[in-house]
């Protein structure tokens, strides 16, 4: 975190202070202000944990509504009526016969194509579904999505046996070549989304300080327009990048305009992992709570990493751990990080059911929560019958609640068709092997 | 290995003769090499290309440093960066991505709102107390919302300022009234009564009744009303009703000048005649210059000019319009980009780059940072294209502090000191494993690294150093004796185990395991990083696991290494990799000696390199490094990759020999070396994008 930016969060600060409700209740679609009650929009949400998940302890023994909980879904508790299991879902672009299966199986997470293999600058994976979804519904939100992640990730060394660290550390991709990074830092998110929503300006004020960002970004949008009329197509290419992040910042200004959501308190400067992830996941609730964004994907930790959790009573690290040899120590470790790891989840899942649509019914009824890892069983390494929890009804695409299991190895690809469904974005394909909606979710 | 002589005079003389260049245009071709014929003007080679190279993190919080004068660090909120060839500065990989865009845009609002916060008085603040709760009274009582002074007497009370300068007291009041004339009420400061009112207002909520005053000084004071003309008489009352007391300010304090002030307003504009257009174009030609690495156009000058006068129209103040200027000149890709443009981009015929175009270059190379007003006086005269004031330039600014950049970043990341933060020692096996340790490795590091780059010191010290820098944690924890002063001092390691850079316990830390060593990754390091022959990643359908977990009886690792060997395919680089790694077994996960493995084997620390020659132990093994030719050239490559933001080619293999020359004929010197580099043709020329490459 930069500890000394200057001002701006101050000002968030005593901004938020000012006011008399600490939230706003949840808030009516844009479109909705003076309209008659619209449907409640869909949201997607992408939760990821690295180093797999042992599905000997999450996998139900009974299919069905009413499942039996294990040891690592032991927190779905409160939640279960929210949360399905769904079983034998096939992720075919994570596989290859070269090692890499983190970075690869990360790439593939949410693309469903297998990442080119390479350490350069010529990376290529896949658009991502969250991407997909992101596009179709932009404009309607403050942000089109939200990319969040724990670590910072290192910097020295390859990322895993030659694949590019853009595909261990990040699982958005908005086109082939373009990852979308994550925010790390719960106070940075919280500004992204609400940086320069100052109650305590006139409405003129901020008409006049909303034109003059404008015209800084035309300005800027023309100068660089014309830079590129005299580069090269390297020198270009780079700074298409730079036009479409300047488009982006003029939609989310235009978009500001109609922001009326004050947020609570910042998040605190100060925290560990624990808090962090606390943190970010009301973050992910916040921002479904205010409309700043419909969809969001969220990384628990860079792909195959090796984070210890001295809080759980682990001090070795998680990857090298999960090569655990079916030795009882390293499972027994494995399944306490998983059950924490769903923990966090039903967290999320519990603050999204509470939060209430404008016609009284709850966000998580139009909401899919997808949760999963880059491989299932870490010593296999196997992309194949990765456990998936998926919350939420969609808009009534889906009947939360229940272990679906899947006999044919069904593709992951084909539950991202149905996902986007779900927000209206009708996709005939998707990745390497999606080939229509999924059934069974109904 | 030495460079011919000739190519480096006719390479300078270019620098010299720029209408020369462009008159042998016509005659060069791109890829062949020098033309033997006497008085020939054409480069070696090709000087290659770089694309337009984002400001990585580093190099933004640096920019904003130098240009504001600020601690702020904004990039430490950006997306982490690319990553590439070993370096996180490589412009073909550095990427931006639309959440850059928006916090480029915070950063630039938190940086001006520093700096312009001393532009406008700090929003006075106003403390309010109520009269029948809150002020000390002498007489009277409590009368619902405000205290009944019934008779003549004081409501007062403390006020704690913050400082001195000027502010407003404000009471709320109201009267019975009755006799001859109106209620008085006197303002009292500090026990004296400053000014008296008539309290017209007969009843709640009554009229407020202002005093201004100037504190001198902050603390502690006391402000209060007395009730001046108590009547009473045939029941008729004369009562003073005191609502509340507020005071409010100051309303005259400016935040404190930032550093940057004095360097970025070179006009006054509170001066009396300044005219404001002039002084805002001045300011932003100068901000523009500092901010863009090169003068501006009169076009460019006139559009920051347009946004200044879009706010001063709009109501906005002298400040705001030039904090407008400003915010777009930040948000510029002249700003975020290092630009470098061609008259023609498509042509594939060399260009030199210009004075400012170099200047960057090089500070950014050696200060991962902007140029400094003696690098742009040196382009503005253009003697910066002079080859000797070049030199002189890179032997300036390694001497300057700002050089510290190349030890953390051309360092932190060829040699590793980054990668000690990186490193997780599980607690568990390794109680005296702690943080400081951590820190103070890494301190070690970058001190030992100080010396090999800034310090007049041959490079492949890096293998055979006798001493190093230790504080008393880690004198301890190495069995040296207690530094004397109790801060930082160079030891020396005769006796010890310990040599130069691969014995330091943060480089071995960082090339472990977290409960154990990992031969493969030290030996694999020394090879990619020090060799520059870094092994292929492994094969596919190669199962890389197995040695990860021991799994059933516990062997040595030596023995389980044997796998390695009996695979032929794992073996043709693992033959190369493992025998160097297991040399440095004598250290354990977090460097410290040991004799015996983790199965309680005794280590065996010999071995042999590629080509053959045998090595007794590690301190054998790097002083045959020491001398290894593979060294210089490798240290070559990646400062050159470093330098330039790419990785070398084929083409520049004739400039990476003659900058090798320099380097080894300086006996090692890294200054020499970083002088080679910014006097060779690739850092000083580039090639255009042929048109054949449009798609």
């Amino acid at each position: 975190m930069n500890r000394n930016a200057f001002s701006r969060r101050m000002m968030l600060k005593s901004a938020a202070a000012s006011l008399p409700l600490p939230f706003l209740p949840s808030l009516l679609p844009r479109s909705a202000w003076g309209a008659p009650m619209p449907t409640a929009p869909g949201r997607l949400l992408y939760f990821y944990v690295p180093c797999g998940l042992q599905p000997e302890e999450i996998i139900p023994d009974r299919v069905g509504p009413g499942y039996d909980l294990k040891l690592a879904t032991s927190g779905l508790i409160g939640v279960q009526s929210h949360v399905s299991i769904l079983s034998g879902l096939n992720q075919g672009a994570g596989f290859d016969s070269r090692a890499g299966d983190h970075a690869r199986g990360t790439g593939a997470f949410l693309s469903a194509v297998t990442p080119k293999y390479t350490a350069g600058a010529d990376i290529e994976c896949g658009i991502t579904v969250d991407q997909v979804a992101a596009q179709a519904l932009a404009g309607q939100t403050l942000l089109p999505s939200l990319q969040l992640g724990i670590d910072e990730g290192g910097t020295t060394g390859d990322c895993d046996s030659g694949y590019s660290c853009a595909y261990a550390r990040n699982i958005s991709w908005s086109s082939p070549t373009t990852p979308m990074p994550c925010i790390n830092d719960p106070g940075v998110a919280f500004n992204r989304m609400f940086a320069g929503a100052d109650p305590t300006l006139t409405a003129e004020e901020l008409a006049r300080r909303t034109m003059l960002r404008n015209s800084i970004l035309d300005h800027v949008h023309a100068q660089t327009t014309s830079l590129q009329g005299r580069m090269g197509t390297a020198d270009k290419a780079k700074l298409d990048e730079y036009l479409t992040g300047v488009r982006e910042l003029e939609l989310k200004i235009l978009a500001s305009q109609t922001q009326v959501c004050i947020p609570g308190d910042e998040p605190p400067e100060d925290y560990d992992f624990e808090l962090q992830t606390t943190l970010m996941c009301d973050l992910m609730a916040l921002a479904f709570e205010c409309d700043v964004t419909r969809v969001i994907s969220f990384m628990l930790g860079n792909a195959g990493s090796n984070r210890a959790f001295p809080n759980l009573g682990v001090s070795r690290g998680h990857h090298e751990i999960s090569h655990h040899m079916d030795d009882p120590d390293n499972l027994a470790d494995l399944y306490t990080i998983n059950q924490w790891e769903i923990e966090q989840f039903a967290y999320l899942v519990g603050k999204i059911a509470a939060l209430q649509e404008a016609d009284g019914s709850s966000v998580i009824d139009s909401s899919l929560l997808y949760f999963s890892s880059e491989i299932e069983d870490g010593n296999s390494h196997s992309h194949s019958r990765i456990p998936v929890l998926l919350a939420g009804g969609g808009s009534g695409i889906h009947t939360p609640g229940r272990h679906i299991a899947y006999e044919n190895l069904e593709p992951m690809a084909d539950l991202f068709i149905s996902m986007l469904e779900s927000v209206g974005v009708e996709q005939p394909t998707f990745g390497e092997d999606g080939t229509g909606p999924l059934g069974g979710l109904k | 290995m030495s460079a011919p002589r000739r190519g480096v005079y006719v390479r300078y003389s270019l620098l010299v003769f720029p209408a020369l260049l462009l008159a042998s245009c016509g005659e060069f071709e791109p890829g062949k090499g020098p033309t033997d014929e006497p008085g020939a003007v054409d480069l070696a080679g090709d000087p290659g290309r770089v694309t337009v190279h984002r400001l990585n993190r580093a190099e933004y919080n640096n920019t904003v440093r130098d240009l504001f004068l600020t601690t702020q660090t904004p990039a430490d909120d950006f997306p982490f960066d690319d990553f590439g060839y070993g370096f996180d500065n490589i412009a073909d990989v550095l990427s931006i991505s639309p959440l850059h865009v928006e916090l480029y845009e915070l950063a630039a609002d938190s940086l001006l709102d520093e700096l312009f916060a001393a532009a406008h008085p700090v929003a006075p603040t106003t403390t309010r107390f109520e009269g029948e709760s809150q002020l000390s009274t002498t007489t009277g009582g409590s009368s619902g919302s405000a205290w009944n002074l019934w008779s003549v007497g004081t409501a007062s009370t403390d006020v704690a300022l913050p400082s001195g300068g000027h502010y407003r007291i404000h009471a709320k009041l109201w009267a019975n009234q009755a006799g001859p004339e109106l209620a008085k009420a006197s303002f009292m400061v500090d026990g004296l009564a400053v000014s008296t009112v008539d309290v017209v207002e007969t009843g709640s909520p009554g009229g407020t009744y202002t005093y201004e005053l100037d504190f001198p000084y902050g603390g502690t004071h006391t402000i209060g009303i007395r009730f001046e003309n108590d009547y009473y008489q045939n029941g008729a009352d004369r009562n003073l009703y005191v609502d509340y007391l507020e005071i409010e300010g100051p309303t005259d304090q400016y935040a404190a000048q930032p550093d940057g002030w004095a360097k970025i307003f070179s006009c006054d504009p509170d001066s009396v005649g300044f005219v404001e257009e002039d002084c805002a174009t001045e300011v932003l030609t100068r901000f523009g210059r500092d901010a863009w690495r090169r003068p501006l156009t009169t076009e460019e000058i006139d559009g920051l000019m347009g946004l200044y006068q879009l706010s001063r129209d709009s109501g906005g103040d002298w400040y705001e319009g030039v904090s407008i200027g400003m915010k777009a000149a930040l948000l510029s890709p002249h700003f975020v980009y290092r630009v470098e443009l061609a008259a023609d981009p498509a042509s594939a015929e060399p260009r030199a780059l210009n004075a400012f175009e170099v200047a960057s270059r090089l500070s950014y190379f050696l200060w991962s940072s902007m140029p400094d007003d003696a690098l742009f006086a040196r382009a503005e005269d253009g003697t910066l294209l002079e080859p000797d004031v070049l030199a002189a330039e890179v032997d300036r600014m390694l001497a300057d502090a700002k050089s510290a950049a190349i030890v953390d970043n051309l360092g932190g990341q060829w040699l590793y000191i980054r990668a000690v933060d990186e490193a997780f020692p599980d607690y568990a096996v390794f109680p005296e494993w702690s943080e400081e340790l951590r820190a103070s490795m890494k301190e070690e590091m970058r001190r030992d690294v100080s010396d090999l780059l800034l310090q007049d010191r041959s490079m492949l010290e890096l293998f055979t150093r006798q001493e190093s820098w230790v504080d008393a944690r880690l004198a301890e924890y190495y069995g040296l004796p207690a530094p004397t002063t109790g801060d930082w001092e160079l030891m020396s390691l005769a006796g010890t185990d310990r040599a130069g850079l691969l014995t330091t316990g943060g480089l071995l830390t960082a090339l472990s395991y977290p409960t154990r060593t990992s031969p493969v990754r030290r030996g694999k390091w020394i090879l990619g990083n020090l060799m520059c022959e870094a092994p292929a990643p492994p094969p596919a359908d190669v199962n890389t696991n197995f040695v990860e977990e021991g799994g059933g009886e516990p062997t040595s690792l030596r023995e389980q290494f044997e796998q390695h060997r009996a695979d032929p395919v794992c073996a043709s680089c693992h033959t190369t990799m493992d025998p160097i790694g297991f040399s440095m077994e004598n250290f354990d996960a977090i460097g410290s000696w040991r004799d015996l493995d983790e199965v309680e084997e005794p280590i065996d620390p010999t071995g042999s390199l590629p080509d053959g020659r045998s090595f007794d132990d590690i301190g054998d093994l790097a002083a045959q490094l020491a001398v290894d030719p593979k060294v210089p050239s490798c240290i070559v490559q990646k400062t050159f990759t470093y330098a330039l933001g790419r990785p070398p080619g084929v083409e520049d293999l004739r400039y990476i020999e003659q900058i090798e020359g320099d380097f080894v004929g300086s006996d090692y010197r890294f200054a020499a070396l970083a002088r080679a580099i910014a006097l060779s043709e690739p850092f000083l020329y580039e090639t255009g994008e042929p048109a054949a490459q449009e798609q």
